[in-house]
């Protein structure tokens, strides 16, 4: 290795090659999955619904790939020390960062046209995710300063560049009409120009950075936020707490509770304005914003599988394990702890730590369900008000199955994403070998689709597939609860309502859905209610796995 | 009271300790009845593990330097019992010896180390002298 | 000489044939160790020895994949409220929620212990010159470590573990923290649990060390006793000698023609015995630091 450029890009693929397959893998997972499902249902690339999907998946694949690269390349600092100067470490991973990323998005697409003949411009993909790339780079270079107004400064190019994506196909006045099949050039002179600008940008930055300079507008900000904390905390002095589950309560709220409700609060303002904004267009019905508000509920169901995974980490750990390789007096594989020593030397029961987890999640879900539930009441109120109540108050097909998913939906998949983030984060090779397995199996899908197996084998494979997942997931639970009873973090008591509300999730679902069910579906709707129940004996065995590792 | 210790030396803590407390009481900046330190305020002064400075303090009283009163604390016994001087003289031997070994890989003989000793002897005493006339 | 231990009393820990692997590497290899109640047990290694490892067997953060723990005569693993709420604990990489502030970090940790002591807590606080409303992740690498033994040190536990407690520390910290283990170990039946590679520290607080090498333990004694047992000694024989002749509990020799030097384990009396035995004269004889000793036997 006689060049710089060729240390970094062999020290990107030797020590981060997991990471790009797996975070890859993962972009591709959701689009593959949808795509599928999409076939299913015999919709091709001309159907406007597609548009609208490949418009939504391209900054979805882009970003998570990119992700992939970041983390792969390791933070610049890391070159500070070396004589090396700032332009060449800012060149240089960016340049090689850009055309891994490129390579990467351009086989996602690749693979995607190939299997499920989705019409996914590769050309302008590309070049899209260089900017995209460049853009980021800003990004993290600027988030080593830790501040807010550095962040949203960083963070414009790259808003920039996600708001300007769907006039590529036509879609401020939705739905979006066409791909984006060429390159113009003027989008080619756009995006180059947000390239090069965050390119010079993210120079300074790590000029400033490397002398451990702060940006001008962050030391203000800083100073502000100094003063403030100094000011609050002077007045504010902490009562004592009750218990040790409550003083854990408060640290794990602190950290991580306020995830969920603050992005389920950003995401309904967008879905307020998008309902502003049809209200006008529709000669002021006020059945539009209250159809945006409530419609935009459905994400709370991803937003808490992301707070799930987050709510697994414990934030204190990561530079500890860090710090602990580079010791070298700790033989242990993982840099990256679940939990760190602090946290897991305090003298508490390791059931606590799982069940202040749970409260943690079970509140943050009350608080954003209620947000929901007030902002639809509010639109009501208003509509009633102008006399202009709607005669369909649930503004959704199954209005009733909607509103019990949106109940338990999110406590489901915040819980079980604790749970998988738990497994993940220790095990992360296992966690890229799941997702590869997922993957693996939507190509052979697709293949199979093409192929001239007939209809019904196609679907008896299928349905064989998905009903043995849910009856291992069941297996699983029930094992878990097992080892929690053995264990002694759950109570017979417990164990016993775990059951019972599977029992009543389960009647619930039955009623919901009232048609004959096969047995696959209903092999899905036992695994399903479980699920609701399982975090309870799979928290504690996962965090006692972690904490006495 | 001044004590010095230096880890990361042959000797043991414990006998450090005593040694020094021995030659404080040798050469009379501590006298009998004086109380020395309780041994935790020693300790934690001197950042050594308080069962070293018991131990050190066991072994002065085993040569009857110091005498504990009980409860009351440790305190320079009376120099005139004959186990102190004892004491005093099996350290000055112990000296005597590594000068005599010292002379013999030197080739010098016992006669002339009597007249170095006699020698220096004479001076230092001349020297003290001065000092008093000059204070 | 009397022992420093009360040895009626039940040790505090046991660790009986412990073996540890991470992957194919073998941390810690069938490790027999007690630990008495009361005093300071200092553990020394070098780099990677095991010392951590073993310390997080101690605290029940990592479980023992064969052999056993027992800390109070307890599984740390199986009830870790029983046997962390009587430990303080400082961690090597002083592990402490960087987001909390100092005075919430003290209310929060006071929750987890039912013995908390505020107000030595605060005597603490003010001794170390902690700023409540500084935030821990803004504090230096000292004030980290006084931070982390105040959490560790309030509720007054039965046994202290440090991990490396000075290491990358100024002298003014390291007085503080030799200060933490002597007073703690100042009241009855407290015990102290240390592992450290600075050495003269070792010597100046411990009373008894076990050194831990390649996850063994090489050497398991009081200060004073390996002291006393091991010693440098130089022989003069009246030939010359082309390699060493072999001295009864040498460790190392080394030297030329007539003179060669030892580091030898047995008292004084012995050596001298075995050096006539083998017709050669004790010409030099020292003892030897701790330093020099740990060296010696890591070295073999």
């Amino acid at each position: 290795m006689r060049s710089m450029p060729h240390a970094l890009l062999w020290e990107m693929f030797a020590g981060g090659w997991w990471s790009l397959t797996g975070m890859t893998l993962m972009s591709c997972l959701i689009p593959m999955l949808v795509h599928a499902e999409m076939m299913k249902l015999q919709v091709d690339a001309s159907d406007p619904a597609m548009v609208l999907l490949q418009l939504a998946f391209i900054p979805l694949v882009i970003i998570q790939a990119a992700i992939g690269v970041l983390i792969a390349q390791r933070r610049t600092s890391r070159l500070y020390a070396m004589p090396i100067s700032t332009h060449a470490i800012v060149a240089w991973h960016t340049f090689a960062g850009a055309a891994v990323l490129a390579l990467l998005v351009a086989i996602v697409s690749w693979l995607l046209n190939a299997l499920f003949g989705a019409n996914w411009p590769i050309g302008s993909t590309v070049l899209f995710s260089i900017a995209v790339w460049s853009s980021m780079q800003l990004l993290a270079s600027v988030s080593t300063q830790q501040s807010l107004p550095g962040l949203c400064f960083a963070g414009t190019p790259l808003l920039l560049l996600f708001v300007w994506l769907p006039s590529r196909y036509g879609a401020y006045s939705p739905p979006p009409t066409h791909y984006w099949s060429g390159v113009t050039a003027g989008e080619f002179v756009f995006l180059a120009t947000i390239t090069i600008f965050c390119l010079v940008v993210t120079n300074y930055s790590t000029r400033w950075a490397r002398c451990g300079e702060r940006l001008p507008v962050i030391g203000l900000w800083n100073w502000i936020v100094a003063k403030r904390d100094a000011m609050a905390s002077r007045v504010e002095v902490r009562p004592r707490f009750s218990s040790a589950s409550a003083a854990q309560f408060w640290s794990e709220w602190r950290q991580k509770g306020l995830i969920l409700p603050g992005t389920f609060f950003v995401v309904l303002s967008i879905g307020f304005l998008a309902g502003v904004q049809r209200w006008v267009q529709s000669n002021f019905q006020l059945a539009e914003v209250y159809e945006g508000v409530f419609a935009f509920g459905s994400f709370q169901l991803m937003l808490a599988a992301i707070a799930g995974f987050v709510l697994a980490m414990d934030f204190n750990s990561e530079a500890a394990g860090q710090r602990e390789t580079q010791l070298g007096d700790s033989l242990d594989g993982s840099n990256y702890e679940v939990m760190g020593s602090f946290q897991a030397s305090r003298p508490v029961e390791t059931r606590e730590f799982a069940f202040v987890l749970l409260r943690v999640a079970g509140v943050s879900i009350a608080i954003t369900w209620l947000m929901w539930f007030a902002a639809a009441c509010g639109c009501l109120g208003l509509m009633w008000l102008s006399n202009q109540l709607p005669s369909n108050y649930l503004a959704v097909k199954q209005p009733w199955g909607y509103l019990a998913i949106m109940v338990v939906g999110p406590w489901t998949l915040m819980a079980n994403a604790a749970t998988l983030g738990l497994i993940a984060i220790r095990h992360k090779r296992l966690a890229y070998v799941a997702v590869a397995t997922v993957v693996c199996y939507l190509v052979a899908a697709a293949v199979l689709h093409d192929s001239n197996v007939p209809k019904p084998i196609q679907t008896l494979v299928h349905s064989v597939v998905i009903g043995l997942i849910a009856l291992a997931v069941t297996l699983v639970s029930v094992w878990s609860f097992w080892q929690a009873y053995r264990s002694r973090f759950l109570s017979l008591r417990a164990v016993a309502t775990a059951v019972l509300v599977t029992a009543v999730v389960f009647a619930i679902g039955i009623g919901v859905q009232p048609a004959e069910l096969t047995v696959v579906e209903f092999l899905v709707l036992i695994g399903f209610a479980v699920l609701t129940v399982s975090p309870v004996a799979s928290l504690p065995i996962l965090i006692a796995a972690n904490r006495h590792r | 009271m001044q004590i010095h210790i230096t880890a990361n030396e042959g000797v043991p803590i414990y006998l450090q300790v005593a040694n020094q407390i021995k030659y404080l009481v040798a050469a009379g900046r501590m006298v009998a009845g004086e109380e020395l330190p309780p041994i935790r305020t020693l300790a934690e002064s001197l950042m050594v593990n308080p069962n070293t400075i018991a131990r050190a303090y066991r072994e002065l009283e085993m040569a009857g330097i110091v005498e504990k009163r009980r409860t009351l604390g440790t305190y320079v016994s009376d120099q005139g019992s004959p186990l102190a001087r004892r004491e005093r003289m099996k350290i000055l031997s112990d000296r005597v010896d590594q000068l005599l070994a010292e002379a013999g890989n030197m080739d010098v003989s016992l006669e002339e180390i009597q007249k170095l000793v006699q020698q220096r002897y004479s001076v230092i005493r001349s020297s003290r002298s001065k000092d008093t006339n000059d204070a | 000489m009397p022992e420093p231990f009360p040895s009626a009393a039940p040790p505090i820990v046991e660790i009986d044939r412990l073996t540890r692997q991470f992957g194919n590497k073998t941390a810690i290899d069938d490790l027999s160790l007690t630990i008495p109640r009361g005093g300071v047990f200092g553990l020394i290694g070098g780099n990677g020895a095991g010392k951590t490892t073993l310390l997080r067997h101690i605290l029940g953060l990592l479980k023992a994949q064969t052999g056993s723990v027992r800390v109070f005569g307890l599984d740390p693993v199986a009830c870790p409220v029983g046997v962390l709420g009587r430990i303080g604990y400082l961690s090597e990489d002083r592990n402490l929620p960087n987001w909390m502030r100092v005075r919430e970090l003290i209310r929060y940790t006071e929750a987890f212990y039912p013995a908390w002591d505020s107000k030595y807590a605060e005597e603490l606080r003010e001794a170390f010159d902690l700023d409540p409303l500084a935030r821990v992740k803004n504090l230096s690498r000292g004030q980290r470590a006084r931070a982390g033994l105040l959490v560790a040190l309030a509720h007054r536990p039965d046994l202290l573990v440090l991990d490396e407690p000075s290491s990358g520390l100024d002298p003014v910290v390291r007085r503080d923290i030799l200060g933490a283990i002597i007073r703690t170990i100042g009241e009855e039946g407290r015990t102290v649990l240390f592992s450290s590679h600075l050495l003269d520290e070792v010597e100046r607080v411990a009373d008894r060390v076990a050194i831990i090498h390649k996850g063994q333990i090489l050497l398991n004694a009081a200060v004073d006793e390996i002291k006393e047992s091991h010693r440098r000694v130089t022989l003069r024989f009246d030939q010359l000698q082309e390699r060493p002749p072999q001295l009864i509990g040498a460790l190392t020799q080394e030297g030329s023609g007539c003179e060669w030097t030892y580091i030898c384990n047995g008292e004084s009396e012995q050596v001298r015995r075995a050096a006539q035995a083998l017709g050669a004269t004790v010409v030099y004889d020292s003892a030897l630091s701790l330093d020099e000793i740990f060296v010696t036997r890591v070295s073999q």
